[in-house]
């Protein structure tokens, strides 16, 4: 057998937060983030993995509960699998929500796929009080089905059998066959689709289904092919339910999921409570949940910042340290004063305050992983209805806390179109882990090292996404709202790996950028703050100074001098950067940034620096993930002028009223 | 590593709604927890009379005094609250919450004695006045004492309810 012949492709399916992702990583042994929320694929994902001599080319869809392509994730996953015709594809079931799993595995069946089930979370139905009969499902559904706990990486090597079983065989299962008016639907249009020839290669099944269900790409294919006898068909099937044949193919469906459901699943008499939503009963009381959301968050911050302020300093003495020994041992040399005034300055101001971002990764983690992330967006949910955005695009902007690139990805999630534009405009308010070096740089330095402006720069942030939010949809992107549907994933003590991976990921991101981006920005800096200076002259005649002197009346009123802009505008490249430039503008050398920070601003200026950060464009990777996302010019081009608008008028508010204070 | 999950059965509801020594010890913290948020209020009053400096705003914190109460309001939900089931989960938050608080102000006085061991290191500690025994009076601040209370009755929930 040659090698290309030995290629088997799997697909991994399922409803969201299944443990499609986690059985990924195991198969794989890649490390894509798991996440304990619905929505963390958003993409199709690939690895590979031999077995048995054959090598398993696997394929992670984002979860769905349905086939038909209702929301941009959900077509990733039908497209993919209509497309490309995997050579297996595995239904990922939670045994904990059977009926919902087995609803998408009868519509995998009817398309004609090589079916494998994985019964994953065989040990939460367990707690529970519910057992699967996995023999029996198998035998309903016609295909093997493998329990699991992926968790601990129960079950794996039958799975990876069970694949190549069920591509050896080579048999496709029987589609499932519903009852009265549904199936006799199915079958007459199923009949008219087989007789177009131009119709040919997709499962004539999936496509009669998905023409009843009024599938948007279904509908398509058709309109594509003119199939003339399919469409008169589909008028008449139309007639006879009154209109619309989705709600009586789909409740057929959801019958026939419910009857296997509950033939295979045997419950113990006296069922267990979960904690999870006995804590649920607490965490979303009415009038606790949202100081519990602060107190939760509040704790996070001063974990990140106590836990860390020795090694700040630590760190901080010690490049500063370097940077001494470097400025005595080095020849004097262009070379030997960009590396001590450019990227030393730059580089080391930014990794001195590493740990800050390394414990607030380390708490992020423990609150993502242990379950409570996912209700946030529930309990967000009224707030944002009223700023025009449902629940469902609260999860992309928690994801933002992360990265703002990410969050922008995720919210395809969001089935309106218009309110997807909506979200991704607002996603670069929420504060992500860039700003915060910067934040923490301006309270030390002139907010007495306190955590509440920090804080109040998050809830700050909040306000003005739903401000934002709200704005744009009473103007430009008005439309209803859908109610939020989420499954929440039961409330687990966070594993260990989950953690360590999310910080060490994030922290090497940093570290990442902190070796090229922030390099090359302090360089430039550096080199702009150098050019143009005539011999015995300061810094302020360089040709930097003189740019940024231009804008400089711009920012006047906000308390901004030429120092303070040079920094923001290398900040468009990202927000690391701003510190680095700080570093190298304000050539602060021993001391370090925070001191040189001291007497650039005082309190309110600083609160303001703080606000403008926070508000404007985070940084070009975010402009380029809007500008793809939304695949137009126009959206990227708007986002970066609202941003600026918005961080320009608030901050100047801000200014204001803590000059008024002080005052 | 595998994740630990957590289940209760109706039995063990009853034991806790029985465990009337634990309610109380409940009940204590509440208020314990209400009198340290309202202290941190008083405080953050002062100092917004104050008005010397903007730094004084933030300080003791208003903040603190919000996640207190939370924790207050949290416990005394679970004394009075007549869903034997409910009642565990606000107790069970509270306990989970004052624990999250203890670990960020412990982290504080770990970070305390830290920065005193570098001091020492580098012959600073005397001067400066604060040395290891202002570390340690950091540590103890009455959010940690209360932290530790709140430890020790989630502990005896955790035994009497989940066995």
């Amino acid at each position: 057998m040659s090698e290309t012949s030995k290629l088997v492709r799997v697909a991994l399916a399922g409803v969201p937060n299944a443990g499609k992702t986690l059985i990924f990583n195991l198969i794989t042994g890649a490390r894509a983030r798991v996440s304990n929320w619905p929505g963390t694929t958003v993409e199709k994902r690939v690895g590979y993995r031999w077995h048995r001599g054959y090598r398993l080319e696997v394929v992670d869809l984002p979860g769905a509960y349905s086939l038909t392509a209702w929301s941009p994730e959900q077509e990733v996953a039908a497209r993919f699998l209509v497309e490309e015709k995997p050579d297996v594809v595995v239904a990922v079931f939670d045994a904990t929500n059977l009926e919902k799993s087995v609803y998408l595995a009868l519509q995998l069946l009817e398309a004609g796929h090589k079916l494998v089930v994985a019964l994953n979370k065989i040990d939460l139905a367990e707690g529970l009080g519910v057992e699967v009969d996995h023999w029996e499902l198998s035998r309903l559904l016609s295909c093997p089905v493998v329990p699991m706990v992926a968790t601990k990486a129960l079950g794996l090597r039958e799975l990876l059998d069970a694949i190549i079983d069920a591509y050896e065989r080579g048999e496709k299962p029987a589609p499932p066959r519903y009852s009265g008016l549904a199936g006799e639907l199915v079958e007459k249009l199923e009949a008219a689709v087989k007789s177009e020839e131009s119709l040919g290669s997709l499962s004539s099944r999936r496509l009669a289904v998905g023409l009843l269900e009024n599938d948007p790409y279904s509908l398509s294919v058709v309109e594509k092919t003119g199939a003339s006898r399919v469409k008169r068909e589909l008028e008449e099937a139309r007639l006879e339910c009154g209109g619309d044949c989705s709600l009586v193919v789909s409740k057929a469906r959801l019958d026939l999921a419910s009857s296997i459901a509950s033939r295979v699943e045997k419950r113990r008499a006296a069922p267990l409570r979960r904690l999870s939503d006995l804590v649920d009963a607490a965490v979303l009381d009415k009038h606790l949940a949202v100081p519990v959301l602060l107190t939760v968050f509040w704790a996070l911050f001063v974990f990140a910042f106590r836990a860390s302020e020795p090694l700040v300093e630590l760190a901080d003495s010690a490049v500063a340290s370097l940077a001494e020994a470097l400025a005595e041992a080095l020849p004097e040399s262009a070379l030997s004063m960009l590396i001590v005034e450019g990227v030393l300055p730059g580089v080391g101001a930014v990794l001195a305050l590493l740990p800050v971002l390394v414990f607030f990764f380390l708490g992020l983690a423990v609150v993502d992983d242990s379950g409570y992330m996912a209700r946030v967006s529930g309990l967000l949910d009224p707030i944002a209805s009223r700023a025009g955005l449902s629940g469902r695009s609260t999860l992309p902007l928690a994801v933002c806390l992360g990265c703002n690139v990410v969050g922008v990805k995720a919210a395809r999630v969001i089935p309106d179109a218009r309110e997807r534009l909506a979200a991704i405009l607002a996603a670069p308010f929420v504060s992500c882990p860039a700003r915060l070096p910067v934040y923490v740089a301006v309270s030390f330095a002139v907010l007495g090292g306190s955590l509440a402006p920090v804080a109040l720069m998050y809830l700050l942030s909040f306000l003005v996404v739903l401000g934002v939010a709200a704005g744009l949809r009473r103007t430009l992107l008005s439309g209803g709202l859908r109610p939020l549907v989420v499954e929440l994933p039961e409330y687990t003590l966070p594993a260990i790996v989950n953690v360590k991976n999310f910080v060490v990921d994030r922290t090497a991101d940093f570290l990442k950028k902190a070796g090229t981006l922030i390099v090359l920005a302090s360089v430039g800096v550096w080199a702009l703050l150098s050019v143009g200076v005539p011999e015995g002259g300061t810094v302020e005649s360089s040709l930097g100074a003189r740019l940024a002197s231009v804008l400089e009346p711009l920012f006047a009123p906000l308390g901004f001098d030429w120092r303070l802009v040079l920094a923001l505008v290398s900040g468009f490249l990202a927000k690391e950067v701003v510190v680095a430039a700080l570093a190298v503008i304000l050539g602060v050398g021993e001391e370090g940034v925070i001191e040189g920070l001291r007497e650039a601003m005082d309190p309110a200026v600083g609160l303001a620096f703080m606000t403008f950060v926070l508000l404007y464009t985070p940084c070009v990777a975010t402009v380029a993930a809007i500008w793809s996302e939304t695949r137009s010019v126009k959206w990227a081009l708007f986002s970066i002028a609202l941003s600026l608008l918005v961080a320009y008028s608030v901050s100047l508010l801000v200014y204001a009223v803590a000059r008024a204070m002080v005052a | 590593m595998a994740r630990r999950r957590l289940y209760l059965d109706q039995r063990d509801v009853e034991t806790w709604a029985r465990s009337r020594d634990i309610h109380a010890a409940i009940a204590a913290l509440a208020l314990l927890y209400a009198l340290v948020a309202a202290t941190s209020l008083a405080s953050t009053v002062a100092g917004l009379l104050d008005r010397e400096a903007l730094g004084v705003y933030w300080s003791p914190g208003l903040f603190d005094a919000l996640a207190c109460a939370t924790v207050a309001g949290l416990y005394a939900k679970a004394v009075l609250k007549r869903s034997r089931a409910e009642s565990v989960g606000y107790a069970v938050v509270g306990v989970a919450l004052a624990a999250a608080l203890l670990v960020s102000y412990t982290a504080a006085g770990i970070a305390g004695l830290a920065s005193v061991a570098l001091e020492a290191a580098s012959g600073g500690a005397e001067e400066d006045g604060g040395g290891l025994g202002g570390a340690l009076l950091e540590a103890a601040r009455p959010e940690v004492v209360l932290g530790l209370l709140s430890l020790a009755t989630g502990y005896a929930i955790a035994k009497r309810v989940l066995g």
